[in-house]
């Protein structure tokens, strides 16, 4: 088998570029044995069609293709990675088996009851009993948090060095990012963020945001003149984003002595903020004061930067939303034409939840 | 002990009612159709929740030991077995991929569904919101079976046993016509490999009864 491996992701992923989808997976395993793959993005309407159900009889995705083989479910596509690549499992028989034992423990003790969350979440909100079944299910997934942790203890990885194993369990944990749950376990919270932390799951999650962004239709008004022709937030994978409401275009500075975006009152701030992911940049153009549109601008540094400290430390341990703060003023590079910003449920709970921490005389800016 | 001697652990005792589908079913039908040799051991019921956690850390059964490894996780056991006899699965790679895909998907694509489907169902919510799931995976699933006898590999592997371990559950089976995967459940279940293991789990845990 020499022919580069082909993997089928979500054209436009129901989670927004999280990397939630089962594609991050086999992404993520191929990346850490450095195994380059080609990708064919398809449609919801494409998963339906027989010729896809001819090769997926569940119409999901991935499907794998590498030479004559083609494989469907994530977990044997991640097991059939892990088997013929070294890398992602132990060299000793015995230990290939421990590691091989909690793959399946992620999917199948682990997931079951977190998927089963999010059917509670997605198909039940409707119904009376949501709270009821809630606290049930949430029962569940926190006994097998329990038991994780305890197994886990002060280890770094589930079973010697970083493995298969940690993969399709790291990703399995993800999905309860944005619960409050995970609050409660902070061996797990650094677990997962060990393991972002690592180059290839960031080229993996990377490219699977990029595909995301690539398919946003433009939703926005013409970008300025000076805007380059394909501002998808791709082509800046590596670059800082600041988001405003504030219209500003390249060439332009902010500078640090604006009053917060954040904060009613108060003094101007001593730093100007921005990140080097899109979520963080849409969460600051969604929030920010003004009323003109939201924007996120690709920024340069002009001088030092540093971690910024109100999201470092905080959810998880380091700065994983890769948020900074500069005194010198940030360059404008460009306007991002194409992004989607969060659902208004979304910028409301978080309206909200900014809101009550501000009651509880909790908000405050380190600056 | 000798050192190559497999040991499936289940518990010593349960109720009733999960009696001919607690999970040790798998490995004891897997040991049965490749004719490995096989003891089973036990842990207690009473105080199950903590009482084998160096063993399953999610203090579940079964587990099972060879020699010095221990593997947990009905999945991988059933795979580590697989990979014992040709019985349970090709040694060519084409054919072992197919069956490790299909061991998966019974896993992930439908008893992911249908346990929590039916566990909403027994406790009096019948029509629950995993039911057009479960309807559409179990539809998908007919339409495999309607075109061909074995998931994998055209012939038996251990991802029909494990496949028919999920749909034989009488809940599921009544659950719509689907004569297809209704025939496939009938014919795995009816050959004597899983005739002794359900027959022998069953003795096991009535003979905890008597005791």
């Amino acid at each position: 088998m020499s022919s580069k491996p082909i993997i089928t992701v979500f054209k436009n992923s129901p989670d927004e570029g999280a990397g939630l989808a089962r594609d991050m997976r086999v992404r993520w395993a191929l990346e850490e044995v450095s195994v380059p793959y080609d990708v064919r993005p398809v449609s919801l309407t494409d998963l339906k069609d027989p010729d896809y159900l001819a090769l997926h009889p569940f119409g999901q995705i991935p499907v794998y293709w590498e030479g004559g083989l083609v494989l469907f479910e994530s977990g044997a596509i991640v097991l059939h990675i892990a088997e013929h690549y070294p890398g992602l499992l132990p060299e000793d028989p015995d230990d290939r088996w421990r590691t091989i034992t909690w793959m399946f423990a992620a999917l199948n003790t682990v997931e079951p009851p977190i998927v089963d969350r999010e059917v509670v979440e997605y198909f039940e909100s409707d119904k009376p009993w949501q709270q009821e079944r809630f606290a049930m299910v949430e029962e569940r997934i926190r006994r097998r948090l329990d038991q994780l942790a305890a197994f886990l203890g002060d280890a770094d990885w589930l079973h010697i060095d970083f493995s298969a194993a940690d993969i399709l369990m790291v990703h399995v944990l993800r999905r309860l990012e944005d619960t409050p749950i995970l609050d409660d376990y902070p061996t797990l919270s650094a677990y997962i963020a060990r393991a972002r932390a690592r180059p290839a799951y960031q080229r993996a999650f990377d490219a699977q945001l990029s595909i995301f962004t690539e398919n946003q239709p433009t939703e926005r008004p013409e970008p300025s003149q000076e805007q380059p022709a394909s501002a998808s937030a791709s082509v800046f994978t590596q670059s800082f984003f600041h988001g405003t409401k504030a219209d500003l275009k390249p060439g332009d500075h902010i500078v640090a002595g604006f009053p917060s975006n954040f904060l009613d009152a108060g003094n101007a701030l001593s730093w100007s903020y921005f990140s080097a992911t899109m979520d963080a940049a849409i969460w600051g153009a969604e929030l920010a004061k003004g009323e003109g549109r939201e924007r996120i601008y690709v920024v340069e540094p002009t001088g030092e930067i540093e971690d910024d400290p109100n999201l470092t430390d905080k959810k998880f341990p380091g700065n994983p939303s890769m948020s900074y703060r500069s005194r010198e003023p940030l360059k404008i590079i460009a306007e991002v034409s194409n992004w989607q910003g969060h659902s208004p449920d979304q910028v409301r709970q978080m309206k909200d939840n900014l809101a009550r921490l501000k009651a509880d005389g909790q908000a405050e800016i380190i600056d | 002990m000798s050192i190559e001697e497999l040991t499936i652990w289940t518990f010593d005792w349960v109720p009733e009612g999960p009696r001919g589908f607690v999970r040790d079913l798998r490995l004891r039908w897997a040991c049965e159709e490749a004719g490995l040799p096989y003891k089973v051991g036990t842990v207690a019921f009473e105080g199950r929740a903590t009482n084998h956690l160096e063993q399953q850390p999610f203090a579940q059964v079964p587990f099972l030991s060879d020699g010095d490894l221990e593997v947990f996780e009905s999945g991988a056991c059933l795979l580590h077995l697989a990979r014992k006899s040709e019985r349970l699965m090709p040694r060519d790679q084409a054919g072992e991929t197919e069956v490790l895909q299909w061991t998966i998907a019974a896993l992930n694509s439908i008893e992911m569904v249908s346990v929590p489907w039916w566990f909403l169902k027994i406790s009096g919510d019948a029509d629950n919101a995993l039911t057009g799931w479960l309807k559409m995976r179990l539809d998908q699933i007919e339409a495999v079976l309607s075109e061909r006898d074995w998931l994998a590999a055209g012939r038996f592997t251990v991802a029909d046993l494990l496949m028919a371990d999920v749909l034989r559950v009488p809940d599921v089976r009544a659950f719509g016509e689907r004569p297809a995967s209704e025939a496939y459940a009938k014919r795995l279940t009816e050959r004597p490999a899983f005739k002794k293991a359900r027959a022998d789990q069953i003795a096991h845990f009535e003979a905890a009864d008597r005791v």
